[in-house]
């Protein structure tokens, strides 16, 4: 009889990460939200802000939008269905982790 | 047995961030003073409606009032939207009130007497109960259980003119929540 998966086993490498899940966090509470206020809301710097998009963006869990209002560029950033889907994965996993750890403790 | 109680610490570290983020970003959202204000004085200007003719006039003001209502509230919200750099759906919200709107002009007409004048406030309570599940806020909760309850006491009370009490605690209630909002989002 196989031994029970860890539940560390089910966490995702993308999301198990403070900024990006932070960025998902948001993003799972609005429906889009711009640069500024992901920048804003989890104390970060542009450059930090866009590399962790990137990463999120290659995945698939978030859909990146350029827009112009007069002159001035806007960035607005949305969760895709997957990434909203990873979110609450991520969450569960970690509830289960930590149960997990309660339990042998 | 430290390295797995400091696992267990960082899985309770970012589940707590989570969570954390998640009610900043509610708490940004949270704009639904404006609505609750707008309908709330809606629903107070209505009350002299009720004592002129007959539901005519009632149906005239809500027909003016909420389509004007609507749009303000979208406007209000595109606004809010574009200074924060945050959004939330706006189409379940639009389903709700586009229901809502119907519901108002249809139930009357399904009824008769003293009930065809409160019945559109249960509509109102239902669509409350509806917005207080989309903003989990347990306040919108209670006022969609005064509005209901309102509308069953002033229909069993016997008073003339139903719908100009339910009307009036409808708005006063709404009104009031309203700017209690307002003053806790500030």
């Amino acid at each position: 009889m196989a031994a029970p998966e860890h539940p560390a086993c089910r966490l995702d490498d993308v999301v198990h990460q403070r900024v990006r899940l932070g960025i998902l966090a948001v993003l799972g509470q609005a429906d889009q939200a711009d640069f500024t206020y992901l920048r804003r809301s989890l104390a970060l710097t542009d450059g930090n802000l866009s590399r962790h998009l990137g990463v999120l963006e290659q995945s698939g869990y978030v859909e990146i939008t350029k827009t112009f209002e007069g002159r001035k560029p806007r960035t607005w950033v949305r969760a895709t269905r997957e990434g909203r889907a990873a979110l609450a994965a991520e969450v569960a996993a970690l509830r289960e982790l930590i149960g997990f750890y309660e339990e042998v403790t | 047995m430290i390295n797995q109680s400091r696992n267990g610490e960082e899985a309770r570290a970012l589940l707590d961030h989570v969570e954390s983020v998640q009610r900043q970003t509610r708490a940004a959202l949270g704009g639904f003073w404006f609505p609750l204000v707008l309908f709330g004085a809606l629903g107070l200007a209505s009350v002299p409606a009720y004592f002129i003719g007959d539901g005519a006039v009632v149906a005239a003001f809500w027909a003016v009032a909420g389509v004007g209502g609507g749009v303000a509230t979208g406007w209000y919200y595109h606004g809010r939207q574009q200074r924060l750099g945050v959004s939330q759906a706006a189409l379940p919200y639009v389903i709700v009130a586009g229901v809502l709107f119907v519901a108002a002009f249809v139930l009357p007409a399904l009824t008769t007497g003293r009930l065809q004048e409160v019945v559109s406030s249960f509509a109102v309570a239902a669509a409350y109960l509806v917005f207080a599940i989309f903003e989990r806020s347990r306040v919108v909760a209670a006022l969609a259980v005064v509005i209901a309850g309102g509308a069953v006491l002033s229909l069993a009370s016997g008073l003339d003119h139903p719908g100009a009490v339910t009307a009036a605690v409808t708005g006063l209630s709404t009104l009031g929540v309203g700017m209690v909002a307002r003053r806790s989002s500030a």
